[in-house]
């Protein structure tokens, strides 16, 4: 499992999705959807979890919670973050 | 009565509040006594501060002072359901602009004394372990306090009083002030100290998170190295017994019932006993009589989930600190157009609180306040108030109305999406 970074998600983030905006002015603050965000739409949020699942082995349950876990990319880190840890814990 | 003991205030309570009218008093030339029952640096919970009281900080000369300190820099909130399944991220530069993008987590031992030490740097006398005990007025112009200190008993003789003692509210009751209730549900608050809890990364290390629960909620507020101070409120008759241990049971079992809280404090291990206090809501009908005057939590306590305390503290000391310079250079007691204003300023900062912790509490408001959306601009006002903004323009004030609003429809008519862990 590879690291769990702003610039790992960034990464996933323009595998997968039409970015239309410079990758250096999206912060871990930076929303991702709605009309301050970056413009991305729910099939992009789709991919992305798809991606994250992929990638770090954790489920990103319902529609709604997907919604906020992906509100930005620091959201998204911590919310991985902390499911991994949890995942580990019950392994240990 | 010797006239070393005789003073222009007297302030009980050496917390914040005290603190700040003591520092605002002592810069304009007044003798200032503080009157502490507990011997510095104490411990308390409360460590969460707003960025609208950075201005106050800076006003009173501290912050300088506290950017030293190294405390743990808070740029913003994080409130979640305690199944972790919905997040909301608040940043402070978002709303209320870079002046203001961050304030501090604060160990309340450390800052409270610091506080304290710079009252003492600016001329305050200090007295720690000193308890009053009974305030007389005899003459017009002067109240005299009764004191035990660490050498027996002791009085004081003051012509202005400042009751900034905390919730015992030393003087309110003792000058004939009616107390009443703001809130109607009884909540206890069980809280300590751990090391060793899951944070945020990045910027976000110093959010607070909020967890609200189908009936209560939680707080993790991380502090400067390892240490988070957690707390877990609850309606009161969920609380049997008291005893330490069914505290702890208490505790560990809610930590265990909701995924986001275990799983930040699946590795944490407690640093200091677990504690229990009550937290209801409830305020003084008058804030002031003609030579005392009540700030902080001895006016009144709103439910802390907003962080709202400490600002509100120090706000109205300031303001209490300006009306006793004002009414002492014309030598006269407070008016009651000087008590009636105070009272309904500080009681209107109250109420833009009280108001969305009532919607915190109630599941509809809370499924608003979790899915803001850009309506109006009105998560802009509500973030302005979640960072301790409680004087708003008139148009923040009809966009905070028009949530309050949102909220009430939302109990009938879905517009923001369903917690179902509340329902």
């Amino acid at each position: 499992m590879s690291e769990i970074t702003i610039d790992a998600l960034k990464t996933i983030l323009v595998e997968n999705c039409m970015v239309k905006v410079d990758l250096s002015t999206i912060s871990e603050e930076t929303p991702l959807f709605g009309p301050e965000g970056i413009g991305l739409d729910s099939l992009d949020a789709l991919q992305i979890i798809i991606a994250v699942e992929k990638q770090y082995g954790v489920i990103i349950g319902d529609p709604t919670a997907a919604r906020d876990a992906l509100q930005s990319l620091g959201v998204l880190r911590d919310w991985v973050l902390k499911a991994v840890a949890v995942r580990q814990s019950a392994i240990n | 009565m010797k006239p070393s003991n005789l003073y222009d205030v007297a302030i009980i309570g050496g917390g914040p509040s005290g603190s700040a009218a003591g520092a605002q008093l002592a810069k304009r030339g007044k003798r200032v006594l503080i009157l502490e029952k507990e011997s510095f640096p104490r411990f308390t919970v409360g460590e969460s501060l707003l960025p609208h009281g950075n201005d106050l900080l800076r006003e009173i000369g501290v912050w300088d002072k506290m950017e030293q300190a190294g405390f743990l820099r808070k740029y913003g909130a994080e409130f979640s359901t305690g199944d972790g399944r919905r997040i909301q991220r608040f940043w402070f530069a978002k709303n209320l602009g870079q002046s203001k993008e961050y304030s501090y987590q604060v160990e309340r031992s450390q800052f409270d004394h610091l506080l304290l030490n710079h009252a003492r740097d600016l001329g305050c006398e200090v007295l720690e372990q000193t308890r009053v005990q009974d305030l007389i007025q005899n003459n017009p112009k002067r109240i005299e306090l009764e004191c035990t200190g660490p050498n027996g008993p002791q009085s004081f003789s003051s012509r202005w009083v400042i009751d900034a003692s905390g919730r015992n509210s030393f003087a309110g009751s003792r000058v004939g002030l009616k107390r009443k209730s703001t809130q109607k549900n009884r909540r206890v608050a069980i809280y300590g100290h751990f090391e060793g809890v899951f944070r945020n990364s990045g910027k976000a290390e110093g959010h607070i998170t909020i967890a609200r629960l189908a009936e209560g909620w939680f707080w993790l507020i991380p502090l400067a190295g390892n240490r988070t101070s957690v707390g877990l409120v609850l309606p009161s008759e969920q609380m049997k017994g008291g005893s330490p241990d069914s505290l702890k049971a208490i505790f560990n079992q809610a930590v265990q019932a909701n995924p986001e809280v275990k799983a930040r404090m699946h590795r944490a291990n407690p640093i200091t006993p677990l504690a229990a206090t009550g937290d209801y809501s409830w305020k003084f009908s008058s804030f002031a009589s003609e030579r005392v005057i009540l700030t902080g939590d001895a006016a009144g306590f709103v439910d802390p989930i907003f962080s709202s305390g400490v600002m509100l503290a120090l706000k109205s000391a300031m303001r209490a600190s300006d009306l006793i310079n004002h009414a002492d250079a014309r030598d006269r007691f407070l008016t009651r157009w000087e008590r009636f204003t105070y009272t309904r300023e500080i009681t209107g900062w109250m109420n833009q609180y009280a108001r969305i912790i009532r919607a915190f509490y109630d599941r509809a408001g809370f499924e608003v306040f979790m899915n803001p959306s850009s309506f109006m601009k009105i998560p802009g006002s509500i973030g302005r108030l979640v960072g301790g903004d409680a004087d708003p323009s008139l148009s923040d004030r009809i966009r905070r109305d028009a949530f309050h609003v949102i909220c009430k429809i939302q109990r009938f008519f879905p517009i923001a999406p369903a917690i179902t862990s509340l329902r």
